[in-house]
Order: structure tokens, then sequence, then C-alpha cells
């Protein structure tokens, strides 16, 4: 008997797959619930698409499917209200109501907060949800009294990721019982491996019919993978993105900014660019066909029913980036780099264990300074060290493998090793990951040896004061590192803003990039110095849209970054390359890309 | 070159998992896939990722046997759920597992077509046929039905290991 005859047989006798008008629900993953589902289900599991080819043949958003919702939505304001719907968030809630589901990629200062609140209207939801990282809290009350004036709305109950992130968190999802979620700033959630996703996840493959949205104005950084997951739930078999790890991993290889495509990977986005894109991967090379498969899969996204793009800015005014070259960092800088680039701090006390901690000490570096564990007594504890590592790594390895409810975080993968050896305290001999939470609980109580700034320069912090008192106007000074943040307000005064203590008053003050680049509004400054540039396009976008966004009363907003050291320009390079990623792969402008950059 | 260069002359036998557990399953096909690893360049896995349609556990066998197996709890795998077997092509067992996949599949293929499984045989298991099912795009193998059975062993350094078997699903 032929077999390949055979197969050849069996494709050409397998029915076409039938795209209902309607996006389908995540029904690759509903378990049956009658036998004419099964029934359904056994005969369209005789096709033999692809799951890129499904991916392909997600049925077209077409003119006119929405406008019933939209006529609907744009009555939601109260009689008489001063405010009404920017036309992005009516399109965005006509989706929800249509589509019981969203992805959307909604730039920085669009109104995604409203959204997020009357999309629990409009879809009906009984126990919505909305999240959003904890530093938003407070913004998210005061904006909900704001809108509570022109519109009615409903009771959402608030969750800060971070609640999710507790071990007490493992069962929150499933004690709250919410049948709509809106996670916004969604990027909060794109490591499918943390312990928040990883809840997330399992509550809406034991829930289904939660109605699940998921938006940020920087959906990605570096890969499709950094919300295909949320696609996948937020939009089920009518995901345009894969729903197979391995055709994802082709379309990441083919599309992210990392990425190495095989000729399998070629062959597998085929049928997007056939679809899509122009012209046919066969008759390209090297750029040009990643090129090719971004824009195919950006018309690809941008079609599919549920997905919103915000294509226009929302700030009314310009935006102009310098990149200051200039100051150079000093001899001694320059030689601790080199240093630290061999492994070493640079006081040659520390060895560093890898790749992430000698870019971090760069940067550090950089800045003009570098942190070293002032061990007491200059005895370095080694057990500790040792100990410490080799526990995290089988934590590391515990949660990449085997998470499950009540065992997916840290907290919890030791409190689950430990009664394993109360039952059977052989284990800790016998097994490694059991023995190496011996060794740590043996040395863990001993102090935590404090790290120190040993500044080696002020240069940076000198040229910041500086440009600065040149500008003439308050100023964002924002740093990424606590020393640095310290140094500048000890020098100069200037109002130290950290965590949980985010900018009021308009005057210049030293802001931490971690605690506030995202969420807050303030259109008070026009000016900011990013004194670290981060190396991450979503980071920038964030932060920038604190001042370039809708509210902005000035003309021109400025951003002025340092450039100069090593470390700062490969940052500034990347997160440009991820900007530019994220507008070629999802649409949208991103400030990184169209704002001017200035080489001063 | 075809992966499967050689699949000729292997023999079904060992078996490799990483995602599947003790039991039998009955699975839909969802993606057939050869992909180059990017932690070991040069290594190539097959990827064969299915939607459960049935589970029935099976036990986690103890080293030592005077010990009962621990039953592998019901709900471990639900309908829907997805589950991947991952195939590490560089190893020598790889185109013998791999065969006896191929070889479940033509058969199930042979039942859809109405003729008799019992003609497939183990030697007509050729590069083309397996590649023709791994095709990236259009391989006639999705969708199809079959049965995996996931059972534990130990290898010789008494490490537990699971291995798979598959069937058409009227052989189950």
């Amino acid at each position: 008997m032929d077999l390949v005859k055979l197969l050849e047989q069996r494709s050409a006798r397998s029915a076409p797959v039938e795209q209902s008008d309607r996006v389908g629900r995540r029904g690759y993953h509903n378990p049956t619930t009658s036998s004419t589902q099964a029934d359904h289900l056994l005969a369209s599991a005789k096709r033999r698409q692809s799951d890129t080819e499904r991916a392909v043949a997600v049925p077209v958003a077409l003119d006119g499917c929405l406008d019933d919702a939209l006529a609907e939505v744009e009555g939601l304001h109260r009689p008489g209200a001063t405010m009404r719907l920017r036309p992005i968030q009516s399109l965005a809630l006509a989706v929800l109501k249509t589509c019981r589901g969203l992805l959307g990629s909604i730039g920085v200062g669009h109104g995604k907060t409203l959204i997020a609140i009357l999309g629990a209207k409009v879809v009906g939801a009984k126990r919505p949800v909305v999240m959003v990282p904890p530093s938003l809290r407070e913004t998210f009350f005061v904006e909900f009294e704001k809108f509570s004036t022109s519109f009615d709305l409903p009771q959402v109950e608030l969750l800060a990721y971070s609640m999710l992130s507790r071990p007490e968190g493992t069962d929150l999802l499933r004690r709250m019982a919410p049948d709509y979620i809106f996670a916004d700033e969604a990027h909060s959630l794109r490591h499918p491996g943390s312990a928040r996703t990883r809840r997330l996840l399992r509550y809406l493959e034991e829930n289904p019919s939660t109605v699940f949205a998921a938006a940020s104005g920087t959906l990605t950084s570096r890969s499709l993978r950094d919300y295909a997951h949320l696609s996948r739930h937020a939009l089920g078999e009518g995901s345009p993105l894969p729903l197979l790890e391995s055709h994802l991993d082709s379309w990441c290889n083919a599309i992210d900014v990392d990425g190495r495509p095989s000729p399998t990977d070629w062959k597998t986005v085929e049928p997007l660019v056939d679809a899509f894109g122009d012209g046919h991967l066969c008759f390209m090379t090297g750029a040009a066909r990643v090129e090719a498969v971004r824009e195919a899969f950006l018309a690809r996204l941008e079609s599919a029913p549920g997905v919103v793009i915000t294509e226009d800015e929302s700030a009314p005014c310009s935006l102009v980036i310098h990149a200051l070259r200039t100051p150079r960092p000093p001899d001694d800088i320059l030689e601790a780099i080199a240093v630290v680039r061999s492994g070493e701090s640079p006081n040659h006390e520390e060895v560093y264990e890898d790749e992430v901690a000698v870019w971090r000490a760069a940067r550090q570096v950089s800045a003009g300074f570098f942190y070293r564990w002032e061990w007491p007594d200059g005895i370095v504890d080694h057990q500790w060290l040792e100990a410490r590592s080799r526990w995290s790594r089988w934590v590391r390895r515990e949660l990449e493998t085997g998470s499950l409810e009540g065992y997916d975080s840290p907290a919890l993968v030791a409190r689950r090793t430990r009664q394993e050896m109360e039952g059977d305290p052989h284990l800790a001999r016998r097994s490694s990951r059991h023995a190496a939470l011996c060794e740590w609980e043996r040395v863990s109580d001993r102090p935590v040896p404090p790290t120190v700034a040993v500044w080696l320069s002020p240069y940076l912090v000198e040229e910041v004061v500086a440009l600065v008192e040149r500008l003439r106007e308050p100023v964002l000074v924002w740093y990424e590192s606590k020393a640095l943040g310290e140094r500048l307000a000890q020098a100069t005064g200037w109002r130290l803003c950290g965590p949980g203590n985010p900018p009021k008053d308009v005057e210049t003050c030293v802001v931490s990039i971690s605690a506030h680049h995202h969420g807050l509004n303030l259109q008070g400054w026009r000016l900011s110095v990013v004194v670290e540039p981060p190396s991450s396009g979503q980071r920038w976008e964030q932060m920038i849209g604190r001042t370039h966004r809708a509210g902005q009363l000035a003309d021109e907003v400025h951003v002025f970054t340092f450039v100069g050291p090593e470390p700062f320009a490969s940052a500034f390079a990347s997160a440009r390359e991820q900007a530019a990623y994220q507008a070629e792969t999802t649409g949208g402008r991103m400030k990184l890309v169209f704002a001017p950059v200035i080489q001063d | 070159m075809s992966a499967f260069a050689g699949i000729e002359n292997a023999s079904i036998g060992g078996g490799g998992s990483r995602n599947f557990e003790p039991g039998t399953f009955r699975v839909r096909l969802d993606g057939l896939k050869i992909v180059d690893s990017k932690r070991r360049p040069g290594t190539r896995y097959a990827v064969i990722e299915c939607s459960v349609r049935s589970f029935e556990p099976g036990v986690l066998p103890h080293l030592d046997e005077s010990e009962a197996a621990t039953p592998v709890h019901p709900e471990t795998f639900r309908p829907g759920d997805v589950v991947a077997w991952k195939v590490n092509m560089t190893l020598d067992s790889a185109l013998d597992n791999l065969k006896g996949f191929g070889l479940a599949v033509m058969q199930a293929v042979a039942i859809e077509n109405g003729t008799d499984p019992a003609g497939i045989v183990e030697s007509q298991i050729t590069p083309p046929v397996m590649d023709t099912l791994f095709a990236p795009n259009g391989s006639p193998a999705i969708g199809l039905e079959v049965v995996a059975t996931a059972f534990v062993i130990f290898t010789r350094a008494n490490n537990p290991f699971t291995k798979v078997t598959w069937s058409p699903v009227e052989a189950s």
C-alpha cells in the first residue's frame, strides 16, 4: 500500500474548515458539554488546518459590523453630561460587547480606565474585576470619581497585580469568581511563568465563559510571546496568533527582535504572508523576509475581530528627544567598565554570577558608582551566598516545570518542600531540592549583608545638575538606581520621589523610573531628564507618556537622556529597536519611533 | 535531507515524554512539527501537540515494589487540555519512538479510510511518509484521534521515566 498516496487521499477528502461569522469563544479548550457539541467538535476535528492556517483564516472584521454596538455604547453617558467617550473608547467597548473579549494595543493616554469600567456594563458582568499595577490604584479611584459625574458606572472590584502575586493570592480569583476581567497595563502579565500570570491563566482555563480583556499601550517589547497567551484567552479560537506552542515558536523566530528562523519556520509562516502580505517569501532574502512577515502579521492582527489598535497619538503636542553624547565618561569610569566587563566588580571583590549581573553593574558604573556587599568585619559569608543561590535555582526550576494552584510562588514551593520533609525526613538526604532547602534554612536567618554604593566619579550627577539649571523650568529627573536618586536629591535639595511617593507639585524632582513610569498624569511638566536610559522600549513609552499625553498644554515636550557611556548608548539603541518592533507588529505610534531624536 | 532519514531501519521500542503522565489518553492531533532548539543549536525536536478528548488515569509505581503504586488523580487531565510529546531527534531512540507514532497514525488513517489497519506495517513508515505527516502546514494527520498510553518505567540509574506508546483508536 502506498502510504503517501493514502495521506494524499485523506487531504483531498477532508472538508475545509468553515469559519463562523462570529469569533468562536475558546472552543478549542471548551470541555464538551453536549452530544451536539461533541459531534460538531469531532466533525471539525477532521480538518487538516494547521494552527498557522487557523490564525490566518480567522475572519477579517468587516466595516459596519460594529455599527449597532457603537450606537449603543455612545449612549452610555448620563443625560446632559459634559464628558463623552472618545472614538477609541467607543470602538473598544463595541468590540467588547460584540466579541466578548478584547486585545487592545491602546496607546498611553487614550483612556483605558474608562473602557475597563464601562466594559463591565456592556458585557453585563455581575462580578467584574479590573486588574491594575499597584501604583495605579489611587489614580484609578480618582478617575472613577471623575467619570462617575458623566457616566452611570458599574461597581467593579479593583485588583492590584501584586495581590495576585502573593502566596495567599493562589486561589484569590477562584474566591472572587469574576465573570469579567479587564487587565489594564496588561504588559504586567507578559511573563506566562510569573505567579500572577499563571494564576490568571489557570482561572481563565477553568472558567472559559469569563470575558477577558487585555489592553496596554506597550503590549510587547521583543516578542509575540509577550501577549500570545493573553490573545488566546481574550479571543479563543479567534486569536490571530498561534495557539500551539510549536507554531508560535515559528512565528516568533520569523518576527521577533531576536528571532533566528530556520527553513521550517519560514515554511510555517508562508500562509500568513500569502494571505496578508505582498509577494512570496521564496523570492525574498534576509531583512526583506522579516519585514514582509512583520507587515503581514500586522495586517492580520489589525483586521482580526476583537483586536483594537490605536494609530493616532493622544498627545496634542510635539515630542523631541535629545540623546546627549556628552559628557563622555572619565578615564577611571572607562577603566571600571572594562573590569566589570571581565566579570569582576571594580574593586575586584566580587565575581558576577551571570551576564545580567555584569550588564547591571556596567550601567551603575556608567552612572559613576557601584554597589558592594558590606560584610561585617569584611568576612565574606560564602556559605550563605552559595546556599541562597542553590535554593533559588531550585525554586526557578520548580516554578517553570511544576507550577499548580498552591504551588506557584517561591514561598509556596518552600512550604511544600518543608511539608514533604516533615512526612519523610530522609528526603533531606535523598533529594537535591530538599537538601537545597535544608542548607538554605540553616543560614537564611543570618542578616542580609547591606549593600553600599561606592562612588567612583560624580561626573554624571554634576552634568544633570548643570543641565537642569540651563533648562530653567521644572524638570522630572528620572533615575533607575536608588543610590543615584539619593545622591541627586542630596546634592540639590530636589524632592526625591521614590516608591509610594509620586510627584505632586510642579517643581523639579527626582523620580524613580520603576515606581512611577506608568499610570501617573504628569502633564504639569514638559521636560524630563532620563539619567539612566532604560533598555526596554515599553518602559520608555510609558515613561514619556507621563508628560506627552492628552491634557498636556505645552506645544512641545522634551526628553533628554545620556548616551555618552557605551552601556547607556546600547540600552537606548535597544529600546528604540524594541519600539520599532512594536510599531511594526502591533501598529500604533510609538514615541521612540516617531519622535525626532536629536544627537546633541 | 529528511529529518526522518533512517527511519526505515528503526524499530519501535523506547519512548520519551515530557508532558504526558501515566494513563491512557484519547487525543486529537493538533500540531506535528519539527523544531530547532534555540538552547542547543543543531538539536532538532519532533513535537506532537494534542488536545485531550478523554483520560483514564494510570499509576505511579515506586522503585520499592513492595510499596503500592500511587494512582494518578483522575482530574490531572481534562477534555480540552493540551499535551505535548517532544522527541529529541539526536537521540538514538528518536526514530524508534517516532516510527511507533507514525504507524499508529497511519493505521488510524487506514481505519478512517475503511481499509484494514493490519495492512499497514512498520516497513511502510518511510521518510516521505513522516515528512508528509510533519509538514509545517497542511499535515493530513491533524484532526485525527489516536490513543496514547503513558506509563512509568525505571531507568538503569533507577530514575523514573515516562514512556509513551501510540495506537489507533479502534485498537485501544
